[in-house]
């Protein structure tokens, strides 16, 4: 199976990065005022 | 919040050599704090799911006690949990969901600060529930529906979808939690039909959708995992549009939940634009969302769980009392070996402790953010390492 093209299953990456959110909506997107804005990488 | 830009700044400079990975790591454990709780209270289901991502049908190793469970509970909320998800196996099988429930209404009323709570359920036993469940003030429950009849009941149950939505619509009407959900596996069985799913479930007066992508074991059908391309096509096309068609206004809240399991695949999706990594937000919960919203009002929301910043966020806890932060462990028909301890045998502070230890996941992630084995000159915090390529080369300089 050519698991690379798949979504989620990519298993022939060597990458140990499986952790994921336990399963449920969690009730939601929590936000009580205007959601604040993170920037998640930077570029050396 | 402020943790989150914390947590970025540690791993901006750890990527700039600015500190070690001992510093990383204790920096990262001074900030974090356990968040949400998401417990299993029992080892039974009466559905067989094509894509149950469980190792292990049905156990029958010993349950925690109603006052085990309230003493976990305490010792979670002493350590800062905002948010219980009572999560599997299948909660409303059996009693003892109410009694746990009763317990955290119970805590929310004397802890003087917001507590949520609320759960997943295959909506099997929800309609001759919902009268037990209408003194429990949750925030919310979901119920797991994957499509019109035919998609739904071919991989839950058979007769599950009639069950499920009788339940469902009877739940909503008695208004037994703030906001009642539908969540569905996307696969490549539903994507299609999920858009006009959640159009059709709207017209019945469901406001909520939860849409989380199918995790792949190694039991999980080839047939129904998606492809990018089909992704895509759910993503940027077939959703929006079906959701743009209806009247304005329109309060729809569709929330779609993307796992980190393959992080070239969302890397992929940045670089096709599919994604903007400059969008993204941080909600009260540290939940990591980027949202769009559409002419006629319909919101939707893509909610990611990127590792370096949901580590040590979330906890699950078995029925037996094994307390584990990898999904991935759940897979496993031996999770027990795969978690950092039992309730039972150590306090929760000391079982979290266990989670930023040296051999941890937290350390093999700082690892992989190394220039040695980056191919490219390399971005921080979310530095892929090996693969070719990286979707951050377009992102801003600075935090």
């Amino acid at each position: 199976m050519n698991t690379k093209q798949y979504m989620i299953g990519d298993m022939n990456t060597k990458i140990e990065i499986r952790m994921a959110s336990f399963a449920g909506s969690k009730g939601g997107i929590h936000v009580k005022s205007k959601p604040v804005k993170v920037k998640v990488a930077v570029r050396r | 919040m402020d943790s989150v830009k914390t947590i970025l700044n540690l791993w901006q400079d750890f990527g700039l050599s600015k500190i070690n990975r001992a510093q990383l790591l204790d920096g990262i454990h001074n900030i974090r704090r356990l968040t949400e709780v998401s417990l299993d209270i029992n080892f039974q289901c009466n559905f067989s799911c094509a894509y149950c991502s469980y190792g292990f049908k049905q156990l029958h190793r010993r349950e925690l006690t109603l006052q085990e469970w309230r003493a976990v509970i305490d010792d979670c909320v002493d350590n800062g949990a905002k948010l219980f998800a009572l999560a599997g196996k299948e909660p409303l099988i059996n009693d003892r969901f109410r009694e746990i429930l009763l317990y955290l209404k119970t805590i929310r009323q004397n802890l003087g600060r917001e507590l949520i709570f609320g759960l997943v359920t295959n909506g099997w036993y929800l309609e001759e529930n919902t009268d037990n469940l209408l003194d429990m003030e949750l925030n919310y429950i979901d119920v797991s529906l994957d499509g019109h009849k035919e998609i739904h009941d071919k991989n839950r149950k058979k007769g599950s979808f009639d069950r499920a939505l009788s339940g469902l619509l009877l739940a909503c009407e008695k208004k037994v939690a703030k906001k009642v959900f539908i969540s569905s596996v996307l696969h490549a069985g539903n994507y299609k039909d999920i858009p006009f799913f959640v159009r059709d479930m709207y017209s019945k007066g469901i406001k909520h959708f939860n849409i989380s992508l199918l995790y792949p074991t190694a039991n999980t059908p080839e047939h129904l995992l998606i492809r990018k391309n089909e992704y895509r096509d759910f993503f940027t096309t077939l959703l929006p549009s079906i959701m743009g068609s209806l009247p304005t206004p329109c309060d729809l809240e569709i929330i779609i939940d993307v796992f980190t399991f393959a992080l070239p695949f969302l890397r992929d999706l940045v670089q096709e634009q599919v994604i903007d990594i400059n969008e993204i937000y941080v909600d009260d919960i540290d939940s990591l969302f980027s949202f769009r919203e559409l002419a006629n009002g319909c919101t939707i929301y893509t909610r990611f769980a990127l590792d370096h910043l949901a580590y040590g966020k979330a906890i699950k806890i078995t029925a037996d009392g094994y307390c584990m932060v990898d999904y991935e462990a759940l897979t496993m028909a031996d999770y027990w070996r795969h978690s950092v301890g039992n309730v039972l045998d150590r306090p929760i502070s000391v079982l979290y402790e266990r989670l930023f230890d040296d051999r941890s996941y937290l350390a093999r992630l700082a690892n992989q953010v190394s220039k040695e084995v980056c191919p490219k000159e390399p971005c921080y915090p979310l530095c892929l390492g090996k693969n070719d390529g990286c979707m951050f080369l377009k992102a801003s300089t600075k935090v």
